[in-house]
């Protein structure tokens, strides 16, 4: 009973806060309508919520843009936010990024962006390439 | 040895060996008793110091001479080490100024974290660059962690973390790069400095606010 009366507040939560098409996204991949505090917006327009009542663990959660969503299309500043590792909300004055940091990607296995390794030296053997006259 | 062995009798005796009766013979025997053997005790040691400055170690166990001169020289050592550190005070610092000036790749391929590797999964190969640095041409490491029909595999003990000594290789917080075959996981350096770069944002405050503790 109490989960249903959960459910039913948390819908009608929700569609306050986020509006019906999230509400629908969000019943459709975490399987429950959740409110809380709109935190920030990555770049990537993936959005991360928190709701301190809501059970340990269980308090923060990100609402990814893309419907083939993957957990690692969370940036790494957002990833610790998520993990727990920092309160911080990720920022130019919380996140010390160096010039030389790249912009995040995905993990694009499966597709054809995915890695393939490769050889970084010079091949130490080569093929045997025959050499034969012409014939007379 | 007999001459001192001679005068230790000699001291000991008629002041311990009076004592000793005049304890046993007085009623309040145990506090006398007692005052008299910490004198003879005393003099023990006193005759044990005599005996053992009588003794010239340098007579007594006497180094070789080629073992001699060699202490002799080391002093020099002393002097040309002292000579170094002061052409150094005079020399520009090698220090780089982090944040303003950036080194290049960390790596100068001292292959300690090929060695200390328990699983060996990390590959190296290394050769002089122009400028006549050491550097890797290959970095590849092994991350699959499939059966046990492949040994040569990254079991992330961080030994590498440890035994590199200019800190290029680092343990990242990244969990989420499972891939759909094996050779996706087969990191070369190209791929490793990448995961760098892209993880830096987060090493980079790791280490901020790490930095008091290290």
């Amino acid at each position: 009973m109490s989960s249903f009366n959960n459910f039913i507040v948390g819908l009608v939560k929700s569609v306050q806060l986020k509006g019906v098409s999230k509400t629908m996204k969000e019943i459709l991949t975490i399987q429950q309508p959740r409110y809380g505090a709109l935190v920030g917006k990555d770049a990537l327009g993936n959005e991360y919520y928190e709701n301190r009542d809501d059970i340990h663990g269980r308090d923060r959660w990100v609402v990814l843009r893309k419907w083939n969503y993957d957990a690692s299309q969370i940036p790494p500043e957002w990833h610790q936010w998520m993990h727990r590792m920092t309160d911080d909300i990720p920022s130019e004055t919380t996140i010390p990024k160096p010039f030389y940091a790249s912009d995040p990607r995905e993990n694009l296995t499966g597709t054809r962006g995915a890695f393939k390794t490769y050889n970084t030296t010079v091949p130490k053997m080569t093929e045997w390439e025959p050499k034969a006259l012409p014939r007379r | 040895m007999l001459a001192t062995s001679a005068l230790a009798l000699r001291l000991v005796r008629p002041r311990a060996y009076a004592a000793v009766s005049a304890a046993v013979a007085s009623a309040g025997a145990s506090r006398v008793a007692a005052r008299a053997y910490s004198r003879r005790v005393e003099d023990l040691v006193r005759v044990q110091r005599l005996a053992e400055k009588s003794v010239d170690p340098e007579e007594q166990y006497k180094q070789p001479l080629f073992d001699r001169v060699a202490q002799n020289m080391f002093l020099t050592e002393i002097m040309r080490t002292m000579w170094v550190v002061l052409e150094q005070m005079f020399k520009p610092p090698y220090t780089i100024m982090y944040p303003f000036e950036k080194g290049e790749e960390r790596c100068i391929s001292c292959k300690l974290c090929e060695a200390i590797c328990p699983a060996q999964a990390i590959t190296i190969e290394a050769e002089p660059r122009e400028d006549g640095s050491r550097r890797t041409t290959r970095y590849d490491i092994d991350m699959t962690k499939l059966t046990s029909r492949h040994i040569h595999q990254c079991i992330f003990c961080g030994f590498c973390q440890e035994a590199c000594p200019v800190d290029a290789i680092v343990e990242g917080p990244n969990f989420e790069y499972a891939t759909e075959t094996h050779e996706e996981l087969l990191y070369n350096k190209e791929k490793l400095l990448a995961n760098g770069d892209k993880w830096e944002a987060e090493i980079a405050r790791n280490l901020k606010a790490d930095h008091l503790y290290r």
